[in-house]
């Protein structure tokens, strides 16, 4: 437990002060298996801290994200969404109606990448992949 | 080409810095996300850009890896580590021992490194039960039946107590041999018993130039109840995919 301080301290000494609310928001972040907004991270947040107003979770998303631990993506809404740091690689398809993010990977697609990047001279080391869609099912 | 050329000492300096550097930017991230939000991405990078920085290209072959996957795989040296630890994100059986290594200890226990301690041998249900049990976690997990490195030119025969453990494989798990295969290259990196450690890993970061290293993720293996044949069976894919291998058979 006494490492747990350790970086309470550290994060005091680099000027990142961690708060209760910063503590609440990061909590709500470590939970989320999806990609939320910051109104999403604000409505959740303050179901448990009424007292969070949007303005904190504005700043401490952006504290979290230079410090390394938060990644930011931009679908293309406008809307800035956050992931907890996922241990492994995956892609997204942005469902463009209701802004609903669902992470899949395909080998298939995998390869595929890697055979264009093959055949122009390159040995593939990173690819962000982004779907944007309408569900089938709602479109008539 | 490789295999016989000096070790370069300004080399060996340069990354053994790179080495250093890379652990003391990762390592605030890291804690800081793991205190805050209870989880890391930071290990797997850590690793990734570790192999890179000593020098491994590895390319990766075959279907990815499910995160309930039970990964056997060759041992040739401890760049294994960097290499599917970093480029197919899964964690490591390990002898006990290493846990209490200074260091290296902590560096396992943040990609949640299982201890097996390998004397007792009435303890063998024990660890079958801690194997299950890790798999449960959505992050493949990586055995080395060898037991120990090889010199990269020999497949020791595989040790079968913890393939009990997916002998049948619990709901969901599947069960995937990785070979590892250094090529050219396994003369530099391999690890053979009675040399020092200090000594290969000087070797190793001298070594001039990058190691393109292919990383077969072979098929799935067939679910079975009997532990040797599923052993025998990850062994022989290994050793058909090692093109290092001084004799097919890996014998």
């Amino acid at each position: 437990m006494h490492r747990t301080i350790d970086i309470e301290q550290l994060c005091a000494d680099k000027g990142l002060r961690i708060t209760e609310q910063r503590k609440t928001i990061a909590r709500v972040l470590g939970e989320s298996e999806d990609h939320p907004d910051v109104e999403t991270l604000h409505a959740r947040a303050s179901a448990i801290d009424p007292n969070i107003s949007i303005a904190t979770v504005y700043r401490t998303v952006r504290l979290f994200e230079e410090a390394g631990i938060l990644e930011r993506h931009e679908f293309g809404d406008g809307r800035s969404r956050y992931e907890a740091a996922s241990e492994t690689h995956h892609d997204h398809l942005i469902d463009v109606e209701t802004g609903n993010v669902i992470e899949f990977v395909d080998e298939e697609l995998e390869e595929l990448q890697r055979r264009i990047a093959q055949r122009l001279g390159f040995r593939l080391v990173d690819h962000r992949m982004e779907l944007y869609g309408v569900r089938v099912d709602r479109e008539r | 080409m490789t295999g016989n050329a000096e070790p370069s000492k300004l080399l060996y300096g340069l990354r053994l810095a790179g080495l250093i550097g890379l652990f003391l930017a990762y390592v605030p991230p890291h804690l800081l996300s793991k205190w805050l939000l209870g989880r890391s991405a930071w290990p797997p990078r850590f690793l990734r850009h570790a192999g890179l920085i000593a020098g491994v290209r590895p390319r990766i072959e075959g279907k990815l890896l499910d995160p309930h996957t039970f990964v056997i795989a060759n041992h040739t040296s401890w760049l294994d580590i960097l290499i599917l630890g970093g480029w197919c994100g899964t964690a490591f059986v390990s002898k006990a021992e290493l846990k209490t290594t200074p260091l290296l200890g902590w560096i396992a226990d943040q990609n949640r490194t299982l201890y097996i301690q390998r004397a007792a041998r009435a303890d063998s249900h024990a660890q079958v039960r801690q194997v299950a049990e890790a798999l449960q976690h959505p992050q493949p997990l990586t055995v080395f039946p060898e037991g120990t490195t090889g010199d990269g030119r020999h497949l020791l025969p595989f040790r079968t107590t913890l393939i009990e453990a997916v002998a049948p494989p619990p709901t969901g798990v599947a069960v995937r041999p990785i070979a590892v295969d250094y090529g050219p290259h396994a003369d530099v990196v391999g690890w053979h018993s009675g040399e020092r450690g200090m000594t290969n890993f000087k070797r190793v970061l001298g070594h001039r130039g990058t190691m393109p290293i292919a990383v077969r993720l072979l098929d799935p293996l067939p679910p079975s109840d009997d532990r040797k044949a599923v052993a025998r069976q990850a062994r022989a894919a290994i050793a058909a995919a090692l093109t290092s291998l001084a004799s097919p058979s890996g014998l």
